[in-house]
């Protein structure tokens, strides 16, 4: 089921990136589909969502575009820890607050990634790339990753799909409530 | 989605494309490699000639070019813009007010990281045309294999890929059903807009539920991961061709270090 996941969470994301590209900063975009990196780790764990965040981001989105190249490692890692973190520190899906604050942190790392990386490579300058990927992603992050998870959580319980409901997590998660 | 019609007419029968994805690999690594060896503009500009020409043996002349023509400017204005604010050195100074220093040496690096990076986009679009990118992580996937590391990487990547034209047609299917009940997804402001897609997306996300469970009942019926080796239904050769396409991506890289050792066009310019 991890894997099927991961490959609807590209797809979906990278889809998603995708149907946005025409709205360019530079060699960046802004992408309204962001919020699915993190709505889907916090859904789905933290591996899932950063698997298929890395994965929609650089073999979808940036291939379909023609962007797939020199700066993909950076999106890569920057988008694996936007999909990764909050579905690692969020604790409880029902409360907007942690779900915005690690989103808008994950956020912030990802920009660091991509500023970084552009910069080692001498595309761009850290700080212009930086600032760009936070001006993306934040707003998108904070404000639609928790109504995206709100919306979407009982679905996802309904179907057994939550990752802290799943066999085998019962005993890491101790006796963590049921969101439901 | 023009870009998905694009890349399936660029899948077509050349002799570039008859490679073998593995080769072709290497010539993207070789693109990605160059930029990262030098930004020397006369390397670039060689370079991209020679990028150029190789849509005509692969006969993507007509998707190419245009291709290309369209891609350039959104991706390398910003560089041109960006980088004369950041250069720090230069004797010819074009503009001097407060913290602005903008030199013509920093115009001219600018256009040397534009060329740069222009090799790199179009190395990767080639490559991303001529390659089957499910072809790719099937031959990643044997090759991984017989090193020891699992196919669950390429396989997820070829799988995606498979998926694509399936969840274009959800999204379409639902999107024409929102604008069947009048519901004006493109009308209002860009919030406004951003908002009309949020009951889009939340059946959208729910019908791709669905799907990744039949695809984990699929799996899960076919025995996935059963066993630790898998086998393949196509097997791609190497032949002559493919050494030449390497031979040729790795004349490349040497011109690349070549003409950086060799201070080209006694260009020395740097941060």
């Amino acid at each position: 089921m991890t894997i099927a996941l991961i490959v609807v969470g590209a797809v979906l994301y990278g889809v998603g990136c995708f149907a946005t590209m025409n709205i360019v900063i530079g060699t960046i975009t802004f992408r309204p589909a962001a919020f699915i990196s993190c709505a889907w780790g916090i859904l789905f764990g933290p591996w899932v969502g950063g698997a298929a965040a890395a994965i929609g981001n650089t073999f979808i989105s940036d291939v379909l575009s023609g962007w797939f190249g020199i700066g993909g490692v950076g999106g890569f890692v920057g988008n694996f820890i936007m999909g990764f973190l909050p579905g690692l520190l969020v604790r409880d899906p029902r409360k907007w607050l942690p779900i915005s604050l690690w989103s808008c942190i994950a956020s912030i790392l990802c920009g660091i990634c991509i500023g970084g990386w552009q910069q080692i490579m001498n595309i761009n300058q850290f700080w212009v790339m930086c600032v760009a990927v936070w001006a993306c992603n934040i707003p998108i992050n904070v404000v639609l990753t928790p109504i995206a998870v709100k919306l979407l959580l009982p679905r996802v319980v309904k179907r057994n799909l939550y990752w802290k409901e799943l066999p085998g997590q019962a005993e890491v998660e101790g006796d963590e409530p049921s969101p439901q | 989605m023009g870009v998905l019609t694009m890349m399936e007419a660029a899948k077509r029968d050349s002799c570039i494309h008859r490679l073998n994805p593995l080769s072709k690999m290497i010539f993207c690594i070789c693109m990605i490699a160059i930029p990262i060896i030098t930004i020397n503009p006369y390397v670039s500009l060689i370079l991209l000639a020679v990028l150029w020409i190789l849509p005509l043996p692969a006969k993507l002349q007509d998707i190419f070019y245009p291709t290309m023509i369209k891609l350039y400017p959104t991706m390398l204005i910003l560089l041109l813009i960006i980088w004369p604010f950041f250069y720090p050195h230069g004797e010819h100074v074009l503009v001097h007010f407060g913290v602005i220093h903008i030199t013509l040496e920093g115009l001219f690096f600018a256009v040397a990281q534009a060329l740069r990076i222009a090799v790199a986009i179009t190395g990767c679009m080639y490559f991303v045309m001529v390659t089957e990118i499910i072809d790719l992580s099937s031959v990643l996937g044997r090759a991984l294999q017989k090193v020891g590391i699992s196919y669950t990487a390429p396989f997820m990547i070829t799988t995606s890929f498979k998926f694509l034209p399936e969840f274009l047609g959800t999204y379409s299917t639902i999107s024409e059903s929102f604008r069947a009940r009048a519901f004006q997804l493109d009308k209002g402001s860009l919030l406004q807009r951003l908002k009309n897609f949020i009951p889009l997306f939340i059946p959208l996300i729910d019908t791709s539920l669905g799907k990744a469970q039949n695809i984990a009942s699929a799996m899960l019926l076919r025995a996935y991961g059963s066993k630790k080796k898998r086998t393949y239904y196509t097997v791609y050769s190497f032949g002559i061709g493919d050494l030449l396409f390497v031979l040729m991506s790795l004349a490349l890289v040497a011109f690349a270090v070549w003409g950086k050792v060799k201070v080209l066009g006694g260009f020395d310019l740097h941060i």
